[in-house]
């Protein structure tokens, strides 16, 4: 999480500080930005008071960015926050649209979220969605899906859908089995793109 | 103090701009000069008689420091009329009014303007002979130091503004910045002093530094500080005010420290309305103190010592 205090007098910064960390969860880290000396004093004094590890890093135009590191520094992954927008993408088919240019369109589409830095959280697969991780036709598609899990995207393939469609699990080349709640639950908590 | 470059001499400005007094005194013959000051503060507590009665002690104090006497005040407010009833005016002036009639003045008129934020104090005229001024950077070397208020008003202040502050505390403080110097004004010229300043903005060592003119060098005694311990845990807490950390970068490489002090923050925190900081001969300094804790005034002790120059103003 990331709070901006510039120009905030005494003891805004600090007030701010107490509420982020509070919300913060466990083993992650809170960079808060100031931009005078007393803010940047105080948010220490504060971090240390509240037995959090932090360090500063002074950047240009007088303005210091103070990490202050929630939990056990070594389980934090660097920056995780910035890496994942806070979405699922939740297909419904193999296609978008009909016929085979609504094959080539979601085959591209996957394929070009891989050029963007910040990623989904999530990619859920349900219904006729399921073929695009199982289906041997599909292997190109699939590597390209791989490559999105190996930088961290969850990706879910539908259980009940897989056995609708006599899906063996075996044939699941990708990602892992979902299960109704899992789904809704990221449908109601994280922002949602359907295709 | 920003005004220092102007020429504002006069033969009969006794103290003026050219010394970090801050109030002036006007010669008008032999035996009486004026004394003139002018200070406002924002809020510091939200019960408006309790703020009117701080910031009018706040403003009386430079007088009480010179030694001298309070004759009239008027008030300057800007008021925020838009979030806050007429009443409220009415109660801040009372509680101004209540602290200049018990220093023997009269509140003759003043000015209100419109302001988003709340402002009040004083513009305090008063007498004193104009050879029984207590300036501020006139200590003798042997003398010691006397501090008639405890330290940590910046940083409760800050915390009452974060409403981290408990109620209990909130009145204790309350109550030590409504306080006037007055009668230790009064008291300190029955014993031999020879200088005097009220702690305020700048902060112990900002005033202290002030004080020795760099002309001798202060000796503290760090742990007779009196300090308000309720200011401590809010300290650790980085409640903090900004004007602390500037007159720590201000004034630091002028302070030598011999070891080092857990709360050594306080020594520039800045005050509002603070108490007086006397230096007093070495023989009547115990006399004075308990004067002063007889009348009340229980967190007067002696801090310091004024020795010959070294390298360093101030010794902590």
């Amino acid at each position: 999480m990331k709070i901006n205090c510039c120009d905030l007098a005494c003891p805004q910064p600090v007030l701010e500080t107490k509420k982020a960390l509070e919300e913060l969860e466990n083993d992650s880290l809170l960079e808060v930005l100031v931009n005078a000396i007393s803010s940047k004093e105080n948010v220490k004094r504060f971090a240390t008071k509240q037995g959090y590890e932090s360090r500063t890093e002074e950047l240009e135009d007088g303005k210091t960015l103070i990490t202050i590191i929630k939990g056990y520094e070594c389980a934090i992954i660097p920056s995780k926050e910035e890496k994942y927008l806070n979405k699922t993408v939740f297909i419904k088919t193999d296609k978008i649209g009909n016929g085979e240019l609504g094959t080539t369109l979601m085959k591209s589409f996957l394929k070009t979220m891989l050029e963007f830095k910040a990623l989904p959280k999530n990619l859920v697969f349900v219904n006729e969605g399921v073929f695009l991780t199982t289906k041997d036709e599909n292997l190109d598609l699939i590597e390209s899906l791989k490559e999105l899990e190996n930088r961290g995207v969850k990706i879910y393939s539908c259980g009940l859908c897989l056995n609708f469609y006599n899906i063996p699990v075996e044939k699941l080349k990708v990602g892992e089995i979902g299960n109704a709640y899992d789904s809704v639950d990221m449908l109601l908590n994280t922002d949602t793109v359907t295709l | 103090m920003a005004l220092g470059g102007l020429d504002c001499s006069s033969e009969n400005i006794l103290v003026g701009m050219d010394s970090s007094d801050d109030a002036a005194v006007y010669k008008i013959d032999e035996n009486h000069a004026l004394v003139q000051t002018v200070d406002i503060i924002t809020p510091v507590v939200d019960d408006p008689y309790m703020y009117g009665q701080i910031a009018a002690a706040n403003s009386l104090s430079d007088v009480f420091a010179m030694g001298a006497k309070v004759a009239t005040a008027m008030n300057i407010v800007g008021f925020d009329g838009c979030n806050h009833p007429k009443e409220v005016l009415r109660e801040m002036l009372d509680g101004g009014q209540s602290k200049v009639k018990e220093c023997g003045g009269v509140v003759v008129g003043g000015h209100t303007i419109e302001t988003p934020e709340m402002l009040y104090g004083l513009s305090v005229s008063g007498f004193v002979h104009p050879e029984k001024i207590y300036r501020n950077n006139t200590p003798r070397i042997g003398d010691v130091l006397i501090l008639t208020k405890p330290l940590g008003m910046g940083v409760l202040t800050t915390g009452i503004k974060a409403d981290m502050v408990e109620p209990k505390t909130i009145e204790k403080v309350a109550s030590i910045l409504s306080e006037l110097n007055y009668k230790p004004s009064l008291i300190m010229q029955k014993y031999d002093v020879s200088a005097c300043t009220d702690v305020t903005g700048f902060g112990l060592a900002g005033h202290a530094y002030e004080m020795s003119d760099e002309k001798v060098t202060i000796k503290f005694d760090f742990d007779s500080i009196p300090m308000l311990d309720e200011a401590y845990e809010l300290a650790d807490m980085g409640i903090i005010p900004a004007g602390t950390y500037n007159n720590m970068s201000y004034i630091k490489d002028k302070v030598q420290t011999t070891k080092e002090h857990k709360n050594e923050i306080f020594f520039y925190d800045a005050q509002t309305s603070g108490g007086l900081l006397i230096a007093v001969s070495e023989k009547d300094a115990n006399a004075l103190v308990q004067e002063l804790k007889n009348e009340s005034f229980l967190y007067s002790s002696v801090i310091a010592q004024i020795c010959e120059k070294e390298a360093y103003p101030l010794v902590i």
